[in-house]
Parts: structure tokens; sequence; C-alpha cells
């Protein structure tokens, strides 16, 4: 029974706030990206892209494991040494904020276009970043329960959209492999870009502190959200057919479109309205993040550094606005970050590999000394 | 060398207070020497006939002095004639007049050192009735009174186990009021009762009258808009409370216990959940926990759809709302904020008048604003109907205070809704999320839905199924009870 003194994360907090890192805004827009890429494979794009995050969750358990109660920042020290390792901490760092400035961009547009026309995008992310400062300020521990709570009822109102397969037409996703081999692992390397998040695990491990619950809570989260991308692709495809997805924004939010229910004119709007606390509380994890790992560097108090942050994080978001400035940016770090991701947990695991072995040589020679 | 008696008794009355409350009365007791004693009392705390019966009639008809020598004075008196049914000797002058302020008699004889202390608390008080404010249809009618023995009664007529605790405390340099902590020894959670205790010790004022002002003394979050104490003025809430592991604060005087730590699902329970059937107790838990987000939201939803959002309003509803707005002279925003005002002015209005003044109050309030300010278009009569049904469901919070939390939170939800709209509603549920995630109370979540205690929040399911005390109250002996029937199933 979790006690009143105890302030680390129960294994379910740490799932939700995993999935909270990974279920932003983004996959209401995701089909379209892939689409482009894979046609009506997308999905299973969506699926073989999973590689990358696995690849990441793996990697990371495999680090935790040689440094239980280390965040990746001393790990990276320890690993690198002091210049090296800061700096790739430093550019460890920059994805946290990158994604959490074009969620706020994402959020302002899509919500302005849809349930609040009269507002400037503007006004919008003012408030949003706002709301995910309040929410990073109250600490990581707020930041799991408020993931647990939103992200059950995000569920809820996705299992709405399996209302949408009475919609569809099977014709929409055949042939299956119909776009071949080629198209298929290009849509899958264009979704892995949009799998970035899992990066939190090394990060906030020492939050959990148990090994068993990281890595039970890595895998369920995995699994959640890998059903959840996969399913938004797959029923997209079925009920909107390639080509509208093709030439929506985003895509997913015409499924709930579909919806009819008494009462409820528009169900797009419930959806719309569940998206955006998602939305905002994954903002509030990224906002989190970022000022729990310059905290880290500079020594400032992350209060502080949240307030800092607020002007930068309005400042890019409004740049962001420009759907071009967006693309551009996002287009280029999103592959790099991939890349980078990549390399850098597997050095970081070899090294740690290697100094755990040198450092149980010198023990057994201290031994037998 | 002892004091003489007039000097004993002056000394004890001066401790006790300087007013002419305090009475004396000397008397001989004897039956050839008369050795002189003294009763020193508060007339207004105690039961004279219990005076007259145990102490004086003892005392100065039977008391035989030639006894006395052989024994031990005071000790002696006290097992051999004092006949009421609790009494001690004290030889420290601060805690006898601390005795005597509670209600019982000293008694001072010439020559000996002790002070025989007898308990005659009396005086009147209310008797025990069914609380006004929180009736249930069944359970008990018992509700708790102003004196603090008798609220400890209640609770342990209720629970007779014998590692109930019960810790006398005493609060407010001047009032000197007793504060009773009741709880189980073997269930409570002992951190959380050390972090009461210390935030009772740091408690320095002069005086407390209520628990209503203990309350704000220790919670937690003292700007929040959410209780974080529970007050119950009923013995049987207050005993399934002890039960799940919390602490019950009784003062004297006050006739509402607190219990500590508190969660926020426990002001959506009452005492009909537990005796009712599990599918009406369920019924009507769900019904309460509708109410919160239409209490919240449903003026600001409604505000927003015929400010902004006019698309979402179902096509034939359109011309009716638009019927029914045509010549309205306020706008929405307005409108609906003023009719919210007006039913709170009622609320806040009726809450103290006698119940006959109340009556044209409603009639006043009801029928005619309600009808007038149609007629004379200042609102539309459907901003009265919502108005109307979010103030009905104010009612299904049982809770008092609660219920007035969730009615101030409105208002500001209905500014941020005519500012930003449905983002201003969204923003609205995220920070009350936000919040009542981050309180604490006793330093306790105060919002925690963990998987085993669903089986007590949204709905209630059956008694013998909830085999363990709630999670979100940390207690050291978690299993309650064993799921009887099912095992009897399983038997057969």
């Amino acid at each position: 029974m979790e006690k009143n003194s105890d302030n680390l994360l129960t294994q379910s907090q740490f799932t939700f706030l995993i999935v909270g890192y990974l279920l932003g805004p983004g996959f209401i827009q995701l089909p379209a990206f892939i689409v482009r890429a894979s046609n009506q494979d997308a999905w299973i794009s969506a699926a073989i892209a999973i590689i990358y995050p696995l690849y990441i969750v793996l990697m990371s358990l495999y680090i935790i494991k040689k440094y239980p109660k280390d965040n990746i920042f001393s790990i990276s020290k320890k690993c690198y040494g002091k210049i090296l390792g800061t700096l790739l901490n430093i550019l460890f760092l920059f994805q946290f904020p990158m994604i959490q400035v074009a969620m706020a961009a994402d959020v302002a547009r899509i919500s302005t276009t849809y349930i609040i026309a009269f507002l400037t995008p503007i006004k919008v992310i003012i408030v949003t970043l706002a709301l995910a400062f309040y929410a990073a300020s109250k600490g990581l521990k707020t930041l799991g329960k408020v993931n647990k709570y939103i992200s059950y009822m995000s569920f809820f109102v996705l299992a709405f959209s399996l209302y949408a397969l009475s919609d569809g037409e099977l014709l929409n996703i055949m042939p299956v492999f119909g776009s071949g081999f080629k198209k298929i692992i290009t849509g899958a390397i264009v979704t892995s870009y949009y799998y970035l998040g899992y990066e939190s695990i090394v990060l906030l491990h020492t939050f959990v502190g148990d090994y068993k619950k990281i890595k039970k809570a890595s895998f369920t989260a995995l699994g959640i959200t890998s059903v959840i991308w996969i399913w938004s692709i797959f029923i997209s495809i079925y009920n909107l057919g390639i080509d509208v997805i093709d030439r929506a924004g985003w895509p997913f939010m015409f499924v709930f479109e579909s919806i009819h229910i008494p009462v409820i004119t528009n169900f797009l709007y419930v959806f719309m309205i569940a998206w955006s606390l998602v939305a905002i509380k994954s903002m509030g994890n990224f906002y989190f993040a970022t000022s729990y790992m310059l905290n880290d560097i500079s020594k400032i108090s992350m209060k502080k550094l949240m307030i800092i942050l607020y002007p930068i994080f309005l400042y890019l978001g409004m740049v962001l606005l420009n759907g071009t400035i967006k693309k551009n940016v996002i287009g280029v770090l999103s592959p790099a970050y991939v890349v980078f991701n990549t390399l850098f947990y597997a050095s970081t695991a070899i090294i740690a590999a290697f100094k755990n072995k040198e450092n149980q040589k010198s023990l057994s020679n201290k031994q037998e000394e | 060398m002892f004091e003489s008696l007039d000097d004993r008794i002056n000394n004890l009355i001066n401790s006790v207070g300087k007013d002419k409350t305090v009475s004396s009365r000397k008397f001989f007791i004897g039956k050839n020497d008369f050795i002189e004693a003294s009763i020193v009392f508060i007339e207004a705390f105690v039961d004279k006939e219990v005076i007259k019966r145990d102490i004086l009639t003892p005392l100065m008809t039977r008391f035989d002095e030639s006894n006395i020598s052989k024994r031990d004075g005071c000790e002696f008196i006290n097992k051999k004639y004092i006949t009421a049914s609790s009494s001690k000797v004290e030889y420290d002058m601060e805690k006898t007049s601390d005795a005597v302020l509670s209600g019982n008699t000293a008694i001072l004889i010439d020559g000996f050192k002790g002070i025989i202390i007898v308990d005659t608390k009396g005086g009147n008080f209310r008797s025990i009735t069914d609380p006004p404010n929180e009736s249930a249809i069944s359970g008990t009618r018992e509700g708790f009174i102003e004196n603090i023995d008798t609220n400890i009664s209640l609770i342990r007529r209720n629970i007779k186990d014998k590692n109930l605790s019960v810790e006398n405390l005493r609060i407010g340099d001047r009032s000197q009021t007793e504060l009773v902590l009741v709880y189980i020894d073997d269930i409570v959670d002992r951190e959380v009762l050390a972090e009461l205790k210390s935030r009772l010790s740091k408690i320095d004022v002069d005086s407390i009258n209520d628990s209503g002002i203990l309350k704000q003394y220790i919670e937690d979050s003292p700007y929040s808009p959410f209780p974080q104490i529970y007050g119950t003025e009923r013995p049987d809430t207050v005993t399934a409370n002890i039960l799940e592991g919390r602490i019950a604060l009784l003062l004297n005087r006050s006739p509402q216990v607190l219990t500590v730590p508190t969660i926020f699902t426990e002001f959506f329970q009452a005492t009909e959940d537990y005796n009712q059937r599990t599918l009406n107790a369920s019924f009507a838990r769900m019904l309460r926990y509708i109410t919160i987000p239409l209490i919240l939201t449903l003026p600001s939803i409604y505000l927003t759809l015929i400010s902004y959002n006019v698309e979402l309003i179902p096509v034939k509803l359109v011309s009716p709302l638009i019927e029914s707005r045509r010549g309205i002279y306020l706008n929405p925003f307005l409108e609906i904020l003023l009719m919210e005002l007006v039913i709170e002015f009622l609320r806040e209005g009726g809450l103290r008048l006698p119940p006959r003044i109340a009556q044209t109050l409603s009639i006043v309030g009801g029928i005619i604003i309600g009808n007038t300010a149609v007629e004379s278009k200042i609102v539309s009569p459907i901003t009265l109907l919502i108005i109307g049904i979010t103030t009905v469901a104010t009612f299904l919070i049982q809770n008092y205070e609660m219920s007035l939390s969730l009615r101030l939170i409105r208002f500001p939800i209905l500014v941020l809704a005519n500012t930003l709209g449905f983002l201003g509603i969204i923003a609205a549920w995220f920070i009350i999320l936000i919040h009542l995630s981050s309180l604490k109370s006793m330093n306790v979540d105060y919002l925690k839905l963990s998987k085993n205690d669903m089986k007590d929040t949204f709905i209630r399911a059956q008694l013998w199924n909830m085999t363990k005390r709630p999670e979100s109250v940390p207690n050291s002996n978690p299993v309650r009870q064993m799921s009887f029937r099912r095992k009897k199933n399983g038997e057969k």
C-alpha cells in the first residue's frame, strides 16, 4: 500500500506518463503523412516502425539495469566524461522542447480551425502553455496521476472510433501489401519520426526506483501506444480511403465526424475536447522534462526555469504556427533525432557494458588482493 | 506544615478563575471531632443532585474520623465514603483546577494534603437527535451534541474494540478547549497520526470555539476551494471512517466531528449507500457523480453554445432557442451570471431565516422573480431552465461544504467560458484535475482512484466483497473482512 511519505511514481502512473509522452496531438495527423508514403499499407508501416520504440525501450532497460540509480544525464557523464557527456546531454535535451513547441503550435492550429474559431492561435498558445506550465509546476507525481486519469478518459472516447467500422469499406485497405515493400519501409521510417518520446524512460526512471516496475510499465506503455497508433491509421484508411486522407490535414478527426449519437450533433467536438486535454497534459509532461533537464545542467531551480521557459516556448510556438516553417524545422530535426537517439543509446549501452565489466574486474582484483 | 483550608480554597478558586461562577461550600465532617471540609465547583457545569447524593450525604452523615488515623487519609476517604462512580485523589493544584473547569467537584479537607476530585459533570445539553443538516432515510437517528463525553460515548457504543484509542488534548491558551482524538490503534497509520499531532501542537491561539475553526488551522491548502477535512454530525459516519483507518477529532462544544485524512470521493458517499441494496445505492452514487460536471459546466457549456458554437446546437432546438431569446435585453453571459447570483442570494438569504419566513422567500424567489424575469425579457426561459437544473443538481451533493465549493468554482468557469469558449471549459477542467491531483489532506493524496477502491467509489459493490479497507486512506491493517458469502457458495 502506498504510504503518504511515498512520493515515488506507481507502476500505472509511470505507464501512463510514458503514454503521455507518446500520445500528443500527433496521432490525428499521422495517417496523412504515412499514407503519402505507403498508401493503403500505412498501418503496416506503422506496425513495422514499432521497431524503433522497441529498440529504445530495450536499450533504456539495459542502461537502467546497469545504472539503476542514475538518470541519462549522470549516466552519459559517467560514460563519456564530463565535457562530452554534457554536450551530448544538451543535444539529447533539445528534442523535448522541440516536441513541446511543435505540439503547442499544432494544438493552436487545430483548435482554432475546429472548436474555437473566434480566438487567434496566439491566444490559444498563451493559454495552453500556461496550463502546461501549471501542470509541470505541480511536479511529476501529480503529472503521473493526471496522465492516468486523462488517458482513461481518452481511451473511452477513442473507443467510439470502433463505431466507424460500420461505416467503412474493406476495399479501402485492399490490396494488403499492394503498395510494395519499398513504400512500406519508407512509410515505416516516416512513422518512426513520430515515435519520439520513449526517451523519457531513461530520464525519469529514478522516480520509480523499482526495475521490475519500470520494465512492466515500459512494455505496457509500448503496447498501449502501438495499438492506438496502428488503430488510428487503420481506421482512418478503412473509414475514409487514402484519397481523402491525402487531402486532409488531420484525417483521424474525420473518423469521429462519421459517428452519430442522438443529441450530440457532432461527435467530433467531444473528441476534440478529449484530445485537447490529452495534448495539454502532454505539453505539461514535456515542459516538466525540459525544465528538469535544464535544472540538471544549469542548477537553476525548476520553478524559475519554468518561468524563464514560458516566453521562449511562446515565441517558438508562434514561429511554428507557420505551417511551412514547422514542416521544414520539424521535418529536419525529427529524423535527425531518431538517428541521434539510435546512436546515442547504442553507444551508451556498449560503454555501460564495458564499464561494468571493468568495474567488476577491478572489484574482483581488489578482492583477490 | 499544611496551608490552612481557607488558603487552599482561595488558591484553588484563583487558579480556576477569578469570576463569581466558581462556588465553594464549607461543611463539617466527623462524628465527634468536627473536621472542616469544603467543596469547590462551577455551578453551571455540575449536576447538584450528584454532589448532594454522592459527596455531601456520605461525608456529613456517615464519616467516622476514628478510622482515618490508621489509613492513608484522602485515599481512604475517597474509597470509603465517596459513592460517585468516578473519583480520584489529586495532589497537583493545576490538574485540580483543570478538573474543576471540566465540571468535576474538588473536595478539600482540613489537615489532608490531597484533594478528592469527583466526577459531577452535568448541566443542560441538547438531547441526542437526528442531525437536521444531515438527515438520512435509513440509519440511526442519532447525532452528535455539544457535550464531548456524550459524543465519545456515541462512538464507543458503536466500536467496542479494545484497540479503540481515546486521546485527550487541550487547545486554546485561554479557552482550554478539550479536544479528543479517537482512532483504532492497530488500524491507524502512524505517519498520519504523527502529522496530525504535530499540526495540533503548533496551534497557538487564545480560543477555539468550533471544529470549523480547528479545520482551518490544520488543513493543508488554505487557498484551495475544496474542503480538505471532512466534518459530520453523524456518529455512524464517524464510526465507519474510524474503522477505515481515519482519526476522529472531537472538540468540546462542537457537534461536528472531524475525520482525517480526507479524500475527495468521501464527500459523495452517504449513509444510505451502505444501508440500501447494492443496485439502488450504486444508482444514487452515479447520480451524484453525474451532477459534478453538471454543476460546474452546464451553464458554461450553454453559454458557449449560444455565444460561440451555435453550429453544435441540434437543428430542431435552434428555432425554439432563437424564439425564446428574441428581445432579451442582456447578453448571454450577463444573463446567466445574473440568474446564478440571484440563486446564490436566495440560498444565502434562506440559510438563516426562520422556517416561516423562508417559505415566503422561496415563493418570492422561485415564483415571482423567476416568472417576472422571463416576462420582463431580462432572461430567457431556457437560461432559467439551465440554471434551475444546475441548482437542483447541487442539492444532490449532501455535504454542504463540498456543494458550496462546487457552486463557487462555477463562477470562474463561467468567466473562462465567456472569454475562451470551449477552450475555457477545457482549461477549467484541466486546472481542476491538476489541482485535485496535487491536493493533500494530512499529506495523503486527496484524489487517488485506485483499482481496489473502485468497489466503493462510482458504484457501491456488495458489502461482503469489500474485503479490504480503502487504499486511498493509509492504514496499517488493510484486511477488513473475508468475502464470506462467496466462500460459502464455493463450499456448496
